[in-house]
């Protein structure tokens, strides 16, 4: 009786077949060897990757240089391109919210940030909501700027690092000597941004946008978060509700240059600024540039200070 | 001998309604034998095609047939479930790529195939309109499906109710068609497919619904604890996914414990297989792995066996029939025994008497070979699609 369905699914299959079996089943069409290619949600994974694997596999970031990468919904053109990708980086910590609503094959996909999940920010005041018979559901989410910790760089860096190697296991050698001077490039900025924190004591720091959480865990920067535009001059009350909160020794971080105006108001509220750029877009200059340079503005601005 | 072809073809159209059965039997008996062997012999290429180019495949432990029969043509009805973190876990081996599989639900008699896009590069799957599913909720169609329902680019297909009486249930979701597959050959012409997100929303495990913080959804929420907004089960959910929409849609849970029916690895060399395989052996006992080529073959030695005895059976029947034709052949020329006598008093000499009896067996046998030989070639090229069709209307 055991045998018998199987053998019923072949005669059935026998009669309903879906196709003349005289047609040569090797005229299947088979597709073109398709183009190879990696692609990065944002800036920091576009260089870990791009200085990875080399000039051995191109390396795409498709969000256009004027949107921030967190912010970011792909049309349907760029999922397209992302599901021709050879590996997919993503940050991790909801990074990508649209990530659950599109079709990606999972074992492309990499979460750069998953292996330190026990170290994402959580942030408050999130609301979550429960209905039906389900019960609760959370919709809360976490920081995303994970790369500011450069610790947590590191292990994003090491996770690219560990999906090229385990796609391209003939490149591993290279790409295992590559994270060797990435990760000794990153400890160096790690080190330049400890010796701030080291020179900055428990002064005030003002951030322009909710972005440093990581950044300000793990160089024990804390400070207050606003969500002024380098670009846009902040009101009337925004300025007063500052001056208010201002203390003598504090310093104001944004994520990119003020505008002039901006800057000559900050300089007459003798409140110092310096620029730290996160570095999520894509920019004419890399990644690692981006934060030596911001290195450099702070070792300028403690030495200013000194 | 122009005149014994006169005298030949009188007596055929004469006695055509004999002769017609006579040629009926013995092409039937010369042909059905064969068209068996070859309908067969294609089958179990075609099969064993299918099972070749998926040689190893993942499931929930069970009958290694129905999880082979289930993956390769989604034909099981209640297939086992296996967690979806098994993916990562097939991954995580390194010796192979996974895609998943899931084919519980189906949209009227067509199954709907949950997967993701490298299923399609895997089977070399060609779009012959639109484009491949990239949103939550899209669908891409096989071109029988297509035919069948006469649905194209831009029309709807609809998810049918595992059960017409559950009226607490989930509700049909209604999927956009963004492509439609060119013929393959193969099962997937016969399949709806989706990503493995959109089944699970078919399932009920993910959702999208009206926003509750906004000014139209004050009627659903109950209270509000911290930072929890608890709402009754009338908040409305949506049975299409637009661009709308789409951001309100989300899962409840983790989806590694949500629901697949089966995992097709796909190692780059046959040792990475050979090594995945024995991983799988060795070390986990809660799934299955399964080389569904072995397994397909064993399933067609039997169906080799019930056709050699069905052949045999065909064999026997035709040896009844040649039997019963040699006896007309042989009433015949008793009958005919006047007309012998006759031509022979006209003149007629006995070579040229006995080629004109042999003209109906003649006649008979090479009709029957002929008309038998069309028939096997008509086979080969078509013997199945025919009988499909003969079979659906």
């Amino acid at each position: 009786m055991s045998s018998f369905r199987p053998c019923l699914f072949v005669l059935i299959y026998c009669c309903l077949a879906l196709v003349g079996c005289g047609q040569d089943q090797s005229s299947q069409q088979r597709t073109e060897a398709p183009e190879v290619y990696i692609a990065a949600v944002n800036n920091p994974l576009y260089y870990f990757a791009n200085r990875l694997i080399g000039d051995q596999v191109q390396v795409r970031l498709s969000v256009p240089a004027d949107i921030d990468p967190a912010q970011w919904q792909p049309s349907v053109e760029d999922l397209l391109q992302l599901q021709g990708a050879e590996l997919f980086l993503l940050n991790g910590a909801g990074y990508s919210p649209w990530i659950a609503n599109v079709s990606l094959a999972s074992g492309r996909v990499v979460t750069t940030a998953e292996a330190v999940r026990n170290h994402w920010v959580e942030l408050e005041g999130q609301v979550t909501h429960s209905h039906g018979p389900q019960g609760d559901h959370a919709h809360g989410g976490y920081a995303f700027t994970t790369w500011m910790d450069m610790s947590l760089a590191k292990a994003q860096a090491k996770a690219v690092a560990s999906a090229i190697s385990a796609r391209w296991p003939q490149w591993s050698d290279d790409v295992s000597e590559r994270l060797s001077a990435l990760l000794a490039d990153i400890d160096e900025l790690n080190r330049g941004y400890q010796e701030f924190a080291a020179i900055s004591g428990d002064r005030q720091f003002i951030y322009s946008h909710p972005v440093y959480q990581y950044f300000e865990r793990a160089y024990g920067l804390p400070g207050h978060s606003l969500h002024w535009e380098p670009e846009v001059m902040p009101s009337e009350v925004e300025w007063r509700e500052l001056s208010e909160k201002l203390q003598p020794d504090a310093l104001f971080i944004w994520e990119a240059e003020p505008a002039v105006d901006i800057a000559a108001k900050m300089n007459a509220l003798g409140l110092p600024f310096v620029v730290i750029a996160p570095g999520a877009n894509r920019s004419e200059t890399d990644w690692l540039s981006l934060q030596r340079a911001n290195v450099s503005r702070l070792q300028l601005q403690g030495m200013v200070e000194e | 001998m122009g005149d014994l072809f006169y005298l030949g073809a009188r007596y055929i159209s004469h006695h055509r309604v004999k002769l017609l059965v006579l040629t009926f039997a013995i092409t039937l008996v010369s042909w059905l034998p064969v068209a068996i062997q070859i309908i067969v012999d294609q089958t179990a290429e075609q099969l064993l095609k299918r099972a070749e180019d998926t040689p190893l495949v993942i499931g929930a432990p069970g009958s290694p047939l129905e999880l082979s029969l289930g993956s390769l043509y989604f034909r099981a009805k209640t297939p086992a479930r296996l967690e979806y973190s098994e993916l990562k876990k097939v991954e995580a081996t390194g010796y192979a790529r996974a895609i998943p599989l899931y084919y519980r639900f189906r949209a009227q008699d067509y199954p709907i195939v949950g997967t993701s896009p490298d299923y399609f590069s895997y089977r070399g799957l060609q779009l012959a309109n639109g484009r491949p599913a990239a949103l939550l909720g899209e669908a891409v169609i096989g071109n029988k499906v297509a035919e069948a329902m006469s649905l194209g680019v831009g029309d709807h297909i609809i998810s049918s109710p595992e059960s017409v009486f559950d009226l607490a249930g989930v509700y049909p979701l209604k999927m956009p068609v963004v492509g439609v597959l060119a013929p393959s050959l193969s099962p997937d012409d016969e399949a709806v497919f989706v990503d493995v997100k959109t089944t699970w929303v078919i399932q009920g495990l993910g959702h999208g619904h009206q926003d509750l913080n906004k000014r139209e959804a004050i009627g659903q929420v109950i209270k509000r604890e911290g930072d929890n907004l608890v709402a009754n089960a009338s908040v409305r959910q949506f049975n299409t996914i637009t661009s709308d929409n789409l951001d309100s849609f989300h899962f409840h849970g983790e989806s590694a414990g949500f629901p697949i029916s089966a995992i097709i690895p796909v190692a780059p060399d046959d040792k990475s297989a050979a090594l995945l395989l024995g991983h799988f052996q060795e070390e986990r006992e809660d799934v299955q792995i399964v080389r569904s080529q072995r397994v397909i073959s064993q399933l067609l030695d039997t169906v080799f066996t019930v056709r050699d005895y069905i052949v045999v059976g065909i064999a026997v029947v035709a040896i009844a029939t040649a039997t019963v034709a040699l006896l007309v052949f042989y009433l015949s020329l008793r009958l005919r025994s006047g007309e012998r006598f006759t031509l022979a008093r006209i003149g007629a000499s006995r070579l040229q008497v006995q080629v004109l009896m042999a003209t109906e067996v003649i006649c008979v046998l090479l009709i029957s070979a002929v008309l038998a030989t069309v028939l096997i070639f008509l086979t080969r090229q078509y013997g199945i699609s025919m009988m499909q069709q003969l079979l659906l209307t």
